[in-house]
């Protein structure tokens, strides 16, 4: 548990830590993200009911103090899913010609595809969180900074040392909730 | 149906904590996540809170064989942190349930 000024120093701390490398985030932090670039009315709708444009606000603020953002396959293809689940026809067309470069496997500079060809997976995280939570938490581990608003990923992160923050945390302390 | 705003989902939530745990109030209260849920074709909120609680976690009654009692674990608090899911209505903002929320 952090309080609001604890909280805020662990992010000022992180920002500095992790500059270079980057900011890991999770599916749902980073589908708020993409959509909030694409088209925030869609931010309280299907799949996306738990934030509002002040929360997308908050985390294009903060990733945008990183020099990128860090992602990998797992967590791209249930972006992919989600966002087939949300969007249709023209929209999801848009979506998906807009976002390529994201998706595309060539690095960019603002994008980093982190490989989980040869990670090795936690077994205990693995059996109690699945393959995508665990492959990031495999690919944490490898000195990485991870955000996510999912509190078991959270919890697991922190119990095995891992640099992380819950979104969560900061919509709180930003008066969001 | 006119739906309750998720801040005030939460507020409402957090009273209903604080209502359940008026003889332990919880210490260290934080936010930890929020969920949309659709159970039985009813719109809810899952507000999930973190805090601590102090419980007892065991007596021990005394016997005759002293070599016994020393063996024994001694009564004493262990502080420790919980997770408790308030579901709220959507709706109409009404408290549906609390869950333990298990995390390990």
């Amino acid at each position: 548990m952090t309080t609001s000024s604890n909280l805020n120093d662990q992010l000022n701390q992180y920002i500095k830590e992790y500059r270079e490398d980057g900011v890991f985030l999770d599916a749902n932090v980073l589908l708020l993200l993409l959509i909030s670039e694409f088209d925030a009315t869609f931010i309280g709708g299907k799949r996306l009911e738990k934030y509002t444009v002040l929360d997308a606000q908050l985390l294009r603020g903060f990733t945008g103090e990183f020099s990128r953002i860090l992602t990998s396959a797992p967590i791209l293809t249930e972006v992919s899913n989600l966002v087939g689940n949300m969007l249709s026809g023209r929209k999801k067309r848009e979506f998906f010609d807009q976002m390529l470069p994201i998706f595309d496997s060539t690095n960019s500079a603002s994008i980093c595809h982190c490989s989980v060809h040869g990670i090795k997976l936690v077994p205990e995280t693995f059996s109690r969180l699945g393959f995508t939570d665990a492959s990031i938490i495999s690919i944490a581990l490898d000195k990485h900074f991870l955000l996510t608003d999912d509190l078991d990923l959270y919890l697991d992160a922190q119990n095995k040392g891992i640099s992380a923050i819950n979104f969560t945390h900061m919509r709180e302390a930003a008066d969001l909730l | 149906m006119s739906q309750i705003t998720l801040k005030d989902a939460v507020a409402r939530a957090k009273s209903h904590l604080f209502d359940l745990y008026a003889d332990d109030s919880p210490d260290q209260l934080a936010l930890e996540e929020i969920e949309h849920v659709d159970e039985g074709g009813k719109s809810q909120w899952a507000v999930t809170f973190g805090f601590k609680r102090k419980r007892d976690i065991s007596v021990v009654q005394p016997s005759n064989n002293s070599v016994l009692d020393l063996m024994r674990v001694q009564p004493k608090e262990i502080e420790h942190r919980v997770y408790k899911t308030i579901l709220i209505d959507a709706g109409t903002g009404d408290f549906v349930k609390m869950d333990m929320r298990r995390v390990s």
